[in-house]
């Protein structure tokens, strides 16, 4: 391993420069020594690194635009950074320059029940909306997996996921208004509590879109109504044909749960151990599905599904019966990734979306691909959106092993593509997934959207090298490309 | 919804036949537009073409078990209905004039009562194909309902109007039809009954697709059309519409009923269902009338002092959103509308007057720009 | 540089822990909002994923042990909160330990990595060495030491000292330990070796006394031993038993700490006692961790605390598997129980307090939000880092007052004396009270008033 990653780029930090950002937000708040900036060298995803040369806390909008302005004087790159959980390295600071932490931007600054909207901060973590709003009767719909961590900016950065978003839809559904720092340093407010008035779907356009617009310093967000009543069935299944034909039976079925997730044999072993909630382990695969709305519709629904599920073979399908199993259920679930840790060394993720009634045929494809390669592949994934999280377990020490599990995960998104489905439902593009633009969309399709980059950022100072293949930036050649692996490569 | 003035109507039957017609115009100076998208009373200084993509109005893929559909733009909306109501499918936006094509549709961000419980097609498009002012085919998003591949241009493209591109093909997420509908309109004796009505079904255990209100004293009663049944003026009416099995909506409506305790059921005649409620004009955005988007919060008091000014106004309450019908010669009810909303917050626009193209916000402008250098979309 | 070459560089600290402990952090981030000191700072350097990739990129060579590292990583609380939140299992406690001994017991002369200079023992400072060696793990010293400061505040003398300014003239850190005293009331006489069960006997226990809290909080080690008795348990007190060693092994002198380990595990050797009961939350958890803290700082020493080891129960715990018996008198109180880190975090034990505290009739147990944060007590936390505790200090206050309790309850001395200080510093008087001195109360049927 070696320990030069990027210490060099094409971008010059100089001495005016930083004394510059220190009169805006103060020597207390601002990084530049390598021994603190180096935790900032990557995200959920190790795989690529590249040091800042500057980390930054701004505590308040005019902080960013100030900063901005100085960045766009001195020309030097910028990105964003909430809580640096992305698992597709959105928050690479590729090519080194400024890197703008919001965490100190986590007020939420308004609550309106009546209007069903609130106003946060970037820097607001997922889960801590929901827990301000407890015992209003409402809560903040998208719950991506990593919801006690992540922030709402970076949920709109990205248009994060989540199991409830089967029924509810993901970050964009929720989001009605954005006010941001364009990358020419000015603060642009876009969409509001009122919507977007006469214009165009500008925050639609917005989240999403990576940080490569803008840096967000504002958030209005619809709050949802909490369900009156909901049913929560785990469903037992002896061979994972059964577990995706039932699945596609349900959603053919025009029933639409407010999630449904489907995890096999290999995940639930390693779940059980870590959270001994008594799944059966003999079990192939088994599905996680709950319904919700009002009382007297819930029962209604969970029988057709429990009906639907034994019609397609299930050997058993058992309904929560206290909110604490329900809890610990959802729990096992969102959990299910960091439980990998109990079954292998190392582990690599995709985040493959297909047409939901080509979930049995991928997943056949994925454990034929499995045992081509002789790479254990477990999975645990939102099976209701057909999006996909296979999971590969190698051990990086194998080299020859790890190309193995590369080759595997390209024909595994390569046969999504073929299916008629993307290879991001809900990680992003980042840095990691960049190769596969091409492959998904024609010379013509990124045109436009550079174009439409343009229009935001026309110098590619902000978020350089994310999101589009054409997204170039200073010293993205110099980011080492290791393997991908579950030890941070250092 | 306008007749626009035009020499000619283009009937391209492929994207490519479009991209060929955008890229010639572009040399040629010409100017095209879709039908129904865009402004009336636009200048006609450059002749504009009409593109009607009739010839491209088939369903592309349905995989009705996947529940979502990829239909060429060119297709009406009446007969994409059909085919979602043989799968017991629908695609839950109400059109008035559902001869409109899907493009048009789209493009216009069409939507009527119950995006209250819905929301809107922006909720619902998840992947598009169009070519813009420059002849460029571009696709965005694609066909599985979660994607977040590259930038998101479906939203952008919704309720754009024609002026990024024109809309060959899209791809809808569906919903299923609902087993059982129900209908229920009460009235409220004054403007304070009507609030506390609302303000009860904000918290309501019940989940009502659609929450429309009448706002028409009775010193108006001569501005507003009377009701086609009975004869008998409601000032205050307050419109619920719950969808499911026959025992949700039952259900629902007994809960409705209780927590509308202000208001006493009314027969509203003729649209008594919500399928026919969503169709009817007045409760859509029309030609005829400004449009005030406000917080729901405020609606009441915009309404009331709209009341004042001697305007009738309805519209969607849980979302914000009224109409006050524009009268014939005169010109005040925008600057009206303006001077309220100036005071409460909000937006208001006119369908012929208001278009995004026009948007002078910068990311707006250079967005077209980058979509459409040449100006060939009318707007 | 590679794993085996920097193993082989004696000069670079944190070689002792095995590497396998780092490469379990998948660095996902989960566990950074459950973090103290980075949900105040925000600053990665301050949260568990970058303290482990701080320790992990000194182990490989790649970042120098600064100062400013080590202040990060001193500014850890250890309050364990980040091992729940963490989904991977990685012990965090396990690495941040030892690698602060080690940071703390070697000087700082080669800071530079790769220099292969040996680590030199580093002397400990005028504090360490006489309070928190000397003092604070001696009860009997430790009860002389606090009679001054019982008769001050009996004669409100400490507030005059501090009305007029004296305590300032102190230094910093025992000014602190000043302000920090609680209100100590009168001496209650230690507690007798042995203390018979009530009614049909079902368990005989040792109970474990620690040190500052003997001296500070015998009344609750009363009520604990009462308690006890009340549920069936003979109660046995040993007298030779000594401090757990927390405070030592923790600010790095592991010799003084295998010391207090040998003697805690003699004298509680005896297979006749069912469990060892602990009421002080840091004292159990340090307790429970005897078989790791050996396995690193005395592996050669032949020492086995297995035994020890598996007999060690918190007494919330302890009781929930016994089965209380039913308090009877009533306590009509809205309490707001706030978690001791080294219970919910450390021992991973939450609900048996809650459903105790829940047994005695008239109280109404009321949730408060961000109960998984620490309140900023965190052992001698609060002397050495005081911004920071000042700063979780206050802010757990505004979360307790949230829910306007009539009495806070906690399972710890520390905390109890950190909550009891900043409550103070706000300006409100709410008693701070350990659960036993609730249950006991309510066993014995006598009202709360007899506490104050």
């Amino acid at each position: 391993m070696t320990s030069t990653v990027t210490d060099t780029n094409n971008c010059t930090i100089t001495a005016d420069f930083l004394r510059e950002l220190a009169a805006i937000v103060g020597a207390a708040r601002l990084l530049d020594s390598k021994d603190e900036l180096l935790v900032y060298e990557c995200d959920g995803y190790v795989v690529e690194k590249s040091v800042p040369d500057v980390v930054v806390f701004p505590e308040n909008s005019d902080e960013v635009v100030a900063i901005v302005r100085v960045c766009g004087k001195h020309n030097i790159p910028f990105v964003p950074r909430g809580a640096g959980t992305s698992l597709a390295g959105g928050c690479l600071p590729v090519g080194g320059g400024v890197m703008i932490s919001l965490t100190k931007m986590r007020q939420i600054v308004e609550i309106n029940l009546r209007d069903r909207y609130a106003v946060v901060e970037p820097g607001v973590v997922n889960v801590n909306l929901t827990r301000a709003l407890a015992g209003t009767g409402f809560h903040y719909a998208p719950d991506p997996s990593s919801q006690g961590a992540c922030t709402i900016g970076g949920n709109v950065a990205t248009n994060s996921g989540g199991p409830h978003t089967l029924k509810y839809g993901v970050t964009v559904n929720h989001v009605i208004g954005v006010e941001f720092v364009s990358p020419q340093g000015e603060l642009v407010l876009i969409g509001g509590p009122c919507g977007r008035g006469n214009g165009f779907d500008l925050p639609g356009l917005f989240v999403g879109s990576e940080g490569t617009f803008g840096i967000v310093t504002k958030v209005w967000v619809r709050i949802t109504r909490n369900p009156a009543a909901y049913r929560t069935m785990l469903a037992i299944f002896d061979s994972v044909d059964d577990t995706t034909q039932a699945i596609s039976n349900i959603i053919g079925a025009g029933i639409v749960p407010a999630a449904l997730e489907m995890m096999d044999k290999g995940i639930v072993g390693a779940l059980e151990e870590a959270f001994h909630f008594g799944f059966p382990l003999d079990a192939e695969a088994v599905l996680l599905i709950e319904v919700d709305g009002l009382e007297v519709a819930v029962d209604a629904e969970a029988e057709t599904i429990t009906t639907l599920c034994k019609d397609s073979g299930a050997r058993e399908v058992r309904l929560s019966q206290t909110e604490e199993e329900r809890a610990l259920l959802w729990k096992c679930r969102k959990q299910a990734f960091g439980a990998i840790g109990r079954l292998s060394p190392s582990y690599c993720t995709q985040d493959g979306v297909v047409p939901r009634t080509k979930v049995p045929e991928i997943l056949r494809f994925i454990a034929e691909v499995s045992e081509r390669h002789d790479i254990r592949v477990v999975n645990v994934f939102h099976a209701g959106d057909g999006n996909l999280h296979p999971i590969l377990l190698f051990d990086e020490r194998n080299t020859e092993q790890v190309k193995r599990v590369m080759l595997a995960s390209d024909e595994i998104l390569g046969k999504c593509i073929d299916l008629g489905g993307s290879v991001t439902g809900e990680h992003g593009i980042g840095v990691e997934k960049i190769s596969f633009m091409n492959r998904l969309f024609t010379d013509q399709d990124l045109a436009v959207m550079e174009d439409v980059r343009k229009a935001f950022n026309p110098d590619g100072r902000c978020s350089p090298g994310k999101l589009l293949p054409t997204a170039g930036a200073c010293g993205m050649e110099h980011i080492e490309k290791k393997h991908p692996g579950r030890h941070a490569a250092m | 919804m306008n007749d626009v003035s035009t020499e000619q109507v283009l009937m391209p039957a492929s994207t490519e036949e479009v991209a060929e017609l955008l890229r010639a115009g572009t040399a040629g100076n010409s100017r095209f537009c879709t039908s129904r998208v865009a402004r009336s009373g636009m200048d006609s200084a450059t002749a504009v073409q009409r593109v009607d993509l009739q010839k491209m109005s088939l369903i592309v893929d349905y995989p009705a078990r996947d529940m979502t559909v990829t239909v060429q733009a060119g297709m009406a909306v009446s007969e994409l209905t059909g085919i979602l109501g043989e799968e017991k499918q629908q695609l839950p936006i109400d059109v008035v004039d559902s001869s409109m094509s899907v493009g048009a549709l789209v493009a216009g961000d069409i939507a009527g009562p119950r995006q209250y419980g819905y929301g809107t097609l922006r909720d619902y498009v998840i992947g598009i194909e169009a070519v813009d002012g420059q002849g460029r085919v571009f696709h965005a998003g694609g066909r599985v309902v979660k994607n977040v591949a590259g930038y998101d241009l479906c939203r952008l493209m919704v309720g754009a109007r024609g002026s990024l591109g024109i809309l060959t093909q899209v791809t809808f997420k569906l919903k299923p039809l609902p087993e059982y509908s129900m209908l229920r309109s009460y009235r409220c004796d004054d403007a304070a009954g009507l609030e506390e009505s609302l303000d009860g079904l904000n918290v309501s255990a019940a989940s009502p697709v659609l929450l429309d209100f009448d706002f028409s004293p009775d010193v108006l009663a001569r501005q507003i059309d009377k009701p086609s049944a009975a004869g008998r003026r409601v000032p205050y009416a307050v419109h619920i519409g719950v969808e499911g099995t026959e025992a949700a909506c039952l259900w629902q409506i007994d809960e409705l009923r209780n927590e509308c305790a202000a208001g006493e059921e009314i027969d509203a005649g003729v649209s008594s269902s919500v399928d026919e409620h969503c169709r009817r004009a007045e409760y859509n955005w029309q030609d005829d009338v400004v449009r005030v988007r406000t917080l729901p919060s405020k609606l009441m008091t915009v309404a009331s002092e709209l009341a004042a000014a001697g305007y009738a106004s309805r519209g969607h309450a849980g979302n914000g959103i009224l109409f006050v019908k524009k009268e014939d010669g005169d010109g005040r009810v925008r600057a009206i509308c303006e001077e309220i909303v100036s005071r409460h917050g909000g937006a208001v626009s006119e369908w012929s007057v208001d278009h995004p193209a026009s948007s002078t916000v910068q990311h707006s402008v250079r967005l077209r720009n980058a979509f459409d250098p040449h100006s060939v979309f009318a707007t | 540089m590679s794993e085996s070459e920097s193993q082989s560089n004696p000069a670079v600290i944190g070689q002792t822990i095995p590497y396998e402990r780092f490469l379990d952090c998948v660095h996902c981030g989960l566990c950074t909002s459950a973090c103290p000191t980075y949900v105040e700072t925000g600053d990665e350097n301050d949260s568990p994923r970058g303290r482990i990739y701080l320790m992990r990129s000194v182990v490989d060579g790649r970042l120098d042990l600064t100062e400013k590292v080590k202040g990060h990583l001193d500014l850890c609380l250890d309050c364990r909160s980040c091992e729940t939140a963490c989904p991977s299992g990685v012990q965090y406690g396990r690495l941040i330990e030892p690698f602060r001994v080690e940071m703390h017991e070697t000087s700082s002369a080669a800071p530079v990595s790769g220099v292969a200079t040996l680590p030199t023992k580093k002397k400990p400072d005028w504090f360490h060495r006489w309070i928190m060696y000397g003092l604070f793990p001696d009860r009997e010293r430790m009860a002389w030491a606090l009679m001054p400061a019982r008769w001050m505040q009996w004669l409100k003398l400490d507030r005059l000292a501090q009305a007029v300014g004296l305590t300032r003239l102190l230094p910093e850190r025992l000014r602190r330990m000043q302000e920090q005293l609680p209100s100590l009331g009168k001496a209650l006489p230690p507690l007798p070796e042995f203390l018979p069960a009530k009614g049909e006997r079902c368990a005989k226990v040792g109970l474990f006394l620690g040190c500052v809290a003997d001296a500070m909080f015998r009344r609750t080690h009363w009520a604990t031993a009462r308690v006890l008795q009340e549920n069936g348990c003979d109660v046995v007190i040993p007298r030779s038993q000594a401090c757990c060693g927390a405070i030592h092994y923790h600010s790095g002198a592991s010799e003084p700490a295998v010391e207090l380990i040998k003697q805690n595990a003699s004298s509680f050797d005896d297979d006749s006692l069912d469990a060892i009961i602990v009421n002080v939350a840091g004292c159990g958890a340090m307790l429970k961790d005897y078989g790791h803290i050996v396995d690193e700082i005395a592996a050669n020493s032949g020492l086995d605390p297995a035994a020890f080891v598996s007999r060690v129960k918190d007494v919330s715990e302890f009781l929930a598997e016994l089965g209380p018996r039913e308090p009877v008198g009533t306590i009509d109180a809205v309490v707001a129980y706030q978690d001791a880190c080294h219970l919910q975090h450390a021992q991973q034990i939450r609900e048996q307090p809650r459903s105790l505290l829940s047994l005695i009739p008239g109280i109404t147990l009321q949730p408060i939000a961000e109960a998984e944060l620490c309140c900023g007590a965190a052992g001698s936390y609060n002397l050495t880092q005081p911004d920071m505790a000042d700063r979780l200090g206050q802010r757990k206050v505004s979360e307790l007052l949230k829910v306007r309790p009539d009495i806070v309850v906690t399972g710890n001395a520390g905390c109890s004396l950190q909550l009891q200080a900043q409550l103070k510093k706000s300006g409100y008087s709410v008693p701070v009270l350990h659960p036993m001195e609730l249950l006991d109360l309510s066993y014995r049927n006598v009202p709360l008033t007899e506490l104050f």
